[in-house]
C-alpha cells in the first residue's frame, strides 16, 4: 500500500517536473519585420526600376575626411524615405542592391534567376548562359546575396532581434521579394518547389 | 581548380589505361584450353557450340582445315577479367602450318575487371577480330574492332609470341571516354562529363617482360560540369601525350604532356578563358604499381601568362592518396596572377579592387604534406618590387619586398604565446619542426609608404613563422617624412591561415600628429595629435579593436577614447565604433574650423555606441556640455544660437531677426550649453540638459543679457532627411545662413 502510495508520489513529482518546464520565448517583432520588409523591398524595387545599368560606384573615402565632412559640412542627401528601420548602413545597402537589383533584372525575366523562399536570390539555370556570362551572373548573385545578407543583419540589429533570428528575417523579406517580383520571375515556394508569378 | 582539375586528368588517364589494358588481357589470353566447363582453378571456359564438325583433341588434324563455331553462352575468366555471355562465330582455317581466326559478330554481354579497388563492368560489348596463329605459336592480331556500348569504337592490331615480345596498337576515332569511366566514382553526385576522344595509342613488350608505352589523347569539345553548372569546363579542347616504360608488376616510369588550349573554364567565380590562358602539364615520375607509390621527378603547371606552378622530387602514396610535395613558383609576373583570380572575381563585392593598381614579381618554395586535404606546409613566399597602389591613390606602396616564412599545420595547435613579466607581448620561439626544415626568419621591407597624407619613409621588419601563425618580434621604428616616429612591434597573428585568425600589434606613437590625415582645407585648423602608450591592437577574426584606452589632443582639450574598433576591414560594409569623452576643448577653437558660428568657452562631452559604415553615422549618444569650472569667457554668436536652434528646435529664438540683430549684437554671453543628441533608426532626438523652472535649455542665458534657447518640443523626433536639410542651410558654401 505504501509501496504504491510512494510510487504514485514520484510518478506524479515527475510529470510535475515534465510539465513545469520553462518556456523559453525568443522575441521576433514579426509585425515590424514585416513592415521593414515591404518599406525596405519595396524601395529597392521601386529604384532599382529607375536605376541604369550601370551605376557609378564613387570614391570610398577613409574614416576620418567623411566623418569630418558628415559633422561639419554637407552630409551626403538620400531619396525620402521614412521607414522605421533604417540607419546609414540600410540606406547604402539599400542603394547597392538596387543598382545590382537592376542588373539581375534581366536574367529574373529571362528565368535565369529565381527568388528563393530563404530570401536570397537562386541561379536557377546557369546552362543557358555562355560561361563568361555565367561567371558574370554568379559574381553578381554572390554580390547580392552577400548584401542582402548584411541587410538582414541590420535589420536584426536595428529591431534588437537576436542574431539566431535572421534566417527569419530573410524568410519574412522573401515574402516582400516576391510580392514585388515582376509577372514571368521564379519564386520558390517554402517546400522547395518553383512556380512562376 | 587546380586539384579538380588534376583529378579529372588523373581519371581520364587512368581510365585509358585500364580500357587499354582490359582490351590487352582479352587478346593476350585469346587461346586458352579448350575443355569441359571446369569446377574451379583459370584459366576456365566454358562453352556450348554447335557445328559442323566437332574438333577434339583424339581427331587427327589435316594439312587444310576450314570450321566455323557458332559458339553460344559462353564465358571466360583468366584472373580478374572475366567474359560473361559470349556469342559468337569463330572461324578457323589452318593452311600451311598457319591457323587463320576470325571472331565474328561476337557479343560479349560482360566484360568484367576486379582487379581493382572497385570492379569495373562493360556491358554488351562487340567484337569483330582476324588474325593468325604461326606454326610457332606468335598470334597476330590483324585486326580487331572493338564496339563498346555508349563509348564507341576501337580498333587494334598487334602481334606477340608465347612468352616473347608483343606489340598492340590501339586507337579510335572516336571514343566516349566518360563511358569508359563510367565505372569510376564521380567526383560528387550530379556531374556531368562529355568527353569525345581521339586515342592512338602502342604498346610494345619485348622477351625480357619489359615493355613501353606511348600514346595521345586529343579531347575535341570536351565537357564537365557539377549540378549546378557552376563549376564547368565547356568546348575543352586538350591533348595528352605520354610516354611509359617499366617491368611486368613493377615500376613504371614516365612522362606525360598535357595541353588544354581551347574552351572556357568556370570554378565558382573564378573564370579562364583557355584560348587566351592554355594551360599546360609536363610531369616526369614513377608508379610503383607493388607497392602502391608515385614519385614525381619533375612536373611542371603553366597557365601561359597567368603563372607557372613547379613540382619537385615529390613522392607519395596513391591508395589512399597521400604524399609530400616540394612546390615551386618561380619569381613571375604577379599582376596577371592578381587581375585573373582577384580583381575580377571579387570587385563585384569590393568595388576598390576595381581602381586598385599592383605590380611585383612573386615566387615561393613550398613543401607540401597532403593526405585529407592539405595537412602541412611550409617554406617561404618572396615578393620582390611589390607594389600596390589603392583607390585614389590614397594608399601607395612601393619598393616591397616580401621574404615571408611559412607554417601551416592542419587543425595543429596554435603556438603557445608568452607574455614578460611586465606583461609585454613576446613571441615564442619558433618550434622544433620549424627548425628542422630550415625555417630562417623572413623579412619585410618597403622603400615608401604613402597611406592618406602621411609618408614613411624605407623600413625593415624581421619576420618569424609560427605554427599556424606570424610574428614580427621586433620593435621597429617607422619614420614619417614630417620627422615623426612610431613604434610598431612586436606583431603577433595566430591561425592567419584561417577565417578566424587572431593577433596583437603593439604600436607606441606618443605624440603622434594625426593631422596629415585630414582634407588639406582643415589641416590649417584642426592638429589632433594622438598619444599611445604601450597600446596594443587586437585582431579577432575581421575585427580590430584598440585594447588600451588612449588620449587624443584637439582644439586644447583631451579626447579619451576608450572603444575603438573596426569590423570587416577589407568589406565594403566596414564600419567603425567608438565610445568617447572630452574635456577642456576649446569651443572657439572647434567652431572656427565650422560652418557653426563662434562660440567660445570649453567643452565637455561624450559619445557613446558610436557606429560609422557607408560614410555616414549609424549610431550615436552625444553628450554635449559647456564647462562652468573654467575661468574662460563664455559666449555664443547669433549666428551659433540661430544655426543650433535651427539643429535643434527648427525655430530660431529670433524669429528672423537675426541679420537684424547681428548689426548690433555680435556675441551673447551664455551661463551653460549643454545638449543630448541620440541617433538610432535614422531618428534624431536633440534633448537639452539643463533643466530649470520646468523647462528644457540647450543654452542658458547669462545672469544680465544673453538668450536662452528653450527645447520647445522635448520629444520632437527629427528623420534623417531633416537633420540633412537642416545641417545642409547651415553648411551651404561653407558659411551659415542665418534666417
Amino acid at each position: 500500500m505504501t509501496k504504491g502510495l510512494t510510487g504514485k508520489m514520484t510518478m506524479a513529482f515527475l510529470v510535475f517536473l515534465l510539465t513545469s518546464c520553462v518556456t523559453i520565448n525568443i522575441y521576433f517583432p514579426a509585425e515590424e519585420v514585416r513592415k521593414a520588409a515591404e518599406d525596405i523591398v519595396g524601395d529597392i524595387r521601386k529604384e532599382g526600376a529607375s536605376q541604369p545599368q550601370e551605376a557609378p560606384t564613387g570614391t570610398p573615402q577613409s574614416f576620418l575626411p567623411r566623418l569630418w565632412r558628415f559633422c561639419s559640412v554637407v552630409p551626403s542627401a538620400y531619396a525620402a524615405q521614412e521607414v522605421q528601420v533604417s540607419n546609414a548602413a540600410i540606406r547604402q545597402l539599400k542603394n547597392r542592391l538596387s543598382r545590382l537589383d537592376s542588373q539581375a533584372a534581366p536574367y529574373f525575366d529571362k528565368g535565369i534567376l529565381g527568388e528563393g523562399a530563404d530570401g536570397y536570390v537562386v541561379l536557377l539555370h546557369p546552362k543557358s548562359l555562355s560561361m563568361k556570362d555565367r561567371a558574370k551572373v554568379s559574381r553578381l548573385v554572390q554580390s547580392i546575396n552577400a548584401d542582402r545578407k548584411a541587410l538582414y543583419a541590420e535589420v536584426a540589429r536595428a529591431l534588437k532581434v537576436e542574431k539566431s533570428q535572421i534566417p527569419r528575417i530573410a524568410q519574412v523579406f522573401a515574402e516582400q521579394w516576391e510580392k514585388t517580383a515582376r509577372a514571368g520571375w521564379w519564386i520558390q515556394n517554402p517546400n522547395g518547389s518553383w512556380h512562376k508569378k | 581548380m587546380g586539384y579538380g582539375l588534376c583529378r579529372l586528368w588523373k581519371r581520364l588517364i587512368l581510365g585509358c589505361l585500364l580500357g587499354a589494358g582490359l582490351l590487352c588481357g582479352v587478346l593476350s589470353h585469346a587461346a586458352p584450353a579448350l575443355g569441359p566447363v571446369p569446377t574451379g582453378g583459370e584459366p576456365a571456359l566454358g562453352i556450348a557450340f554447335r557445328t559442323a564438325r566437332a574438333l577434339g583433341a583424339d581427331h587427327p588434324v589435316p594439312s587444310h582445315l576450314g570450321i566455323r563455331i557458332h559458339v553460344e553462352k559462353a564465358f571466360y575468366k583468366v584472373g580478374p577479367l572475366s567474359l560473361k555471355g559470349l556469342q559468337a562465330v569463330l572461324g578457323l582455317e589452318r593452311k600451311g602450318g598457319v591457323l587463320r581466326f576470325s571472331l565474328q559478330e561476337a557479343k560479349v554481354d560482360e566484360v568484367a575487371w576486379t582487379g581493382g579497388q572497385r570492379p569495373l563492368r562493360l556491358r554488351h560489348v562487340e567484337l569483330n577480330v582476324r588474325g593468325r596463329i604461326e606454326p610457332d605459336g606468335g598470334i597476330q592480331i590483324q585486326e580487331a574492332e572493338v564496339r563498346l556500348p555508349r563509348a564507341g569504337t576501337l580498333w587494334m592490331t598487334g602481334e606477340m609470341a608465347p612468352e616473347g615480345p608483343a606489340r598492340l596498337v590501339l586507337g579510335s576515332q572516336r571514343l566516349r571516354l566518360e563511358s569508359v569511366l563510367a565505372g569510376f566514382p564521380a567526383p560528387a553526385a550530379g556531374w556531368g562529363l562529355e568527353l569525345p576522344a581521339e586515342l592512338r595509342a602502342t604498346w610494345v613488350r619485348d622477351g625480357t617482360g619489359r615493355w613501353r608505352s606511348n600514346g595521345r589523347i586529343r579531347f575535341r569539345k570536351a565537357s564537365f560540369h557539377d549540378a549546378k553548372f557552376l563549376h564547368a569546363g565547356e568546348a575543352l579542347g586538350a591533348q595528352v601525350l605520354w610516354s611509359l616504360k617499366g617491368r611486368e608488376g613493377g615500376l613504371v616510369q614516365g612522362r606525360l604532356e598535357a595541353q588544354a588550349s581551347a574552351g572556357e573554364v568556370l570554378w565558382d567565380r573564378f573564370y579562364v578563358n583557355l584560348s587566351s590562358h592554355p594551360l599546360s602539364i609536363e610531369l616526369k615520375g614513377t608508379v610503383n604499381a607493388r607497392g602502391k607509390r608515385w614519385h614525381v621527378q619533375q612536373a611542371q603547371v603553366e597557365l601561359q601568362e597567368v603563372a607557372s606552378v613547379h613540382l619537385a622530387q615529390s613522392s607519395g602514396a596513391w591508395s589512399p592518396f597521400s604524399g609530400r610535395l616540394h612546390l615551386k613558383i618561380p619569381n613571375q609576373d604577379l599582376g596577371p596572377f592578381l587581375e585573373l583570380f582577384v580583381r575580377e572575381p571579387f570587385q563585384a563585392e569590393l568595388p576598390w579592387l576595381s581602381e586598385a593598381s599592383w605590380a611585383g614579381r612573386l615566387g615561393a618554395d613550398l613543401k607540401l604534406w597532403v593526405g585529407k586535404g592539405l595537412e602541412r606546409a611550409i617554406g617561404r613566399i618572396r615578393l620582390q618590387e611589390g607594389r600596390l597602389r589603392g583607390p585614389g591613390k590614397r594608399v601607395d606602396l612601393s619598393g616591397v619586398h616580401v621574404n615571408l616564412p611559412v607554417w601551416y599545420e592542419q587543425g595543429g595547435p596554435s603556438h603557445r604565446r608568452g607574455r614578460t613579466d611586465a606583461g609585454g607581448l613576446v613571441a615564442s620561439p619558433v618550434g622544433p619542426a620549424a627548425q628542422v626544415h630550415g625555417l630562417a626568419p623572413g623579412l619585410l621591407s618597403w622603400r615608401a609608404f604613402r597611406i592618406s597624407g602621411f609618408e614613411l619613409g624605407p623600413a625593415r621588419l624581421a619576420i618569424k613563422a609560427l605554427r599556424n601563425g606570424i610574428s614580427l618580434p621586433e620593435v621597429t621604428v617607422l619614420r614619417f617624412a614630417n620627422g615623426q616616429a612610431v613604434r610598431l612591434g612586436p606583431v603577433l597573428v595566430e591561425n592567419v591561415w584561417s577565417p578566424r585568425r587572431t593577433g596583437r600589434v603593439k604600436l607606441e606613437a606618443d605624440p603622434w600628429d594625426v593631422s596629415p590625415f585630414l582634407p588639406p582645407s582643415l589641416r590649417a585648423d584642426m592638429r589632433p595629435v594622438v598619444h599611445l602608450k604601450d597600446q596594443e591592437f587586437i585582431l579577432q577574426g575581421e575585427r580590430i579593436r584598440a585594447k588600451n584606452p588612449f588620449t587624443v589632443d584637439l582644439f586644447s582639450g583631451t579626447i579619451r577614447v576608450d572603444r575603438l574598433e573596426l569590423h570587416h576591414l577589407l568589406s565594403p560594409n566596414r564600419e567603425w565604433r567608438l565610445d568617447a569623452s572630452w574635456t577642456d576643448v576649446d569651443l572657439e577653437a572647434l567652431t572656427r574650423a565650422t560652418a557653426f558660428g563662434r562660440i567660445s568657452g570649453k567643452l565637455r562631452g561624450s559619445v557613446t555606441g558610436f557606429r560609422f559604415a557607408y560614410g555616414a553615422p549609424i549610431s550615436f549618444d552625444l553628450i554635449l556640455e559647456s564647462q562652468d569650472d573654467t575661468p574662460d569667457k563664455r559666449e555664443i554668436s547669433v549666428t551659433a544660437i540661430d544655426n543650433l536652434a535651427q539643429v535643434g528646435t527648427s525655430r530660431s529664438p529670433f524669429v528672423g531677426m537675426a541679420s537684424l540683430l547681428k548689426v548690433f549684437f555680435k556675441d551673447f554671453p551664455y551661463k551653460k550649453i549643454g545638449i543630448r543628441c541620440r541617433l538610432e533608426n535614422d531618428y534624431f532626438t536633440v534633448r537639452g540638459l539643463v533643466n530649470e523652472g520646468g523647462r528644457e535649455y540647450l543654452v542658458r542665458r547669462g545672469l544680465l543679457r544673453g538668450v536662452n534657447v528653450i527645447n520647445q518640443n522635448p520629444h520632437n523626433r527629427i528623420s534623417w532627411n531633416d537633420m540633412m536639410a537642416r545641417l545642409s542651410r547651415i553648411g551651404k558654401s561653407g558659411k551659415a545662413r542665418v534666417q
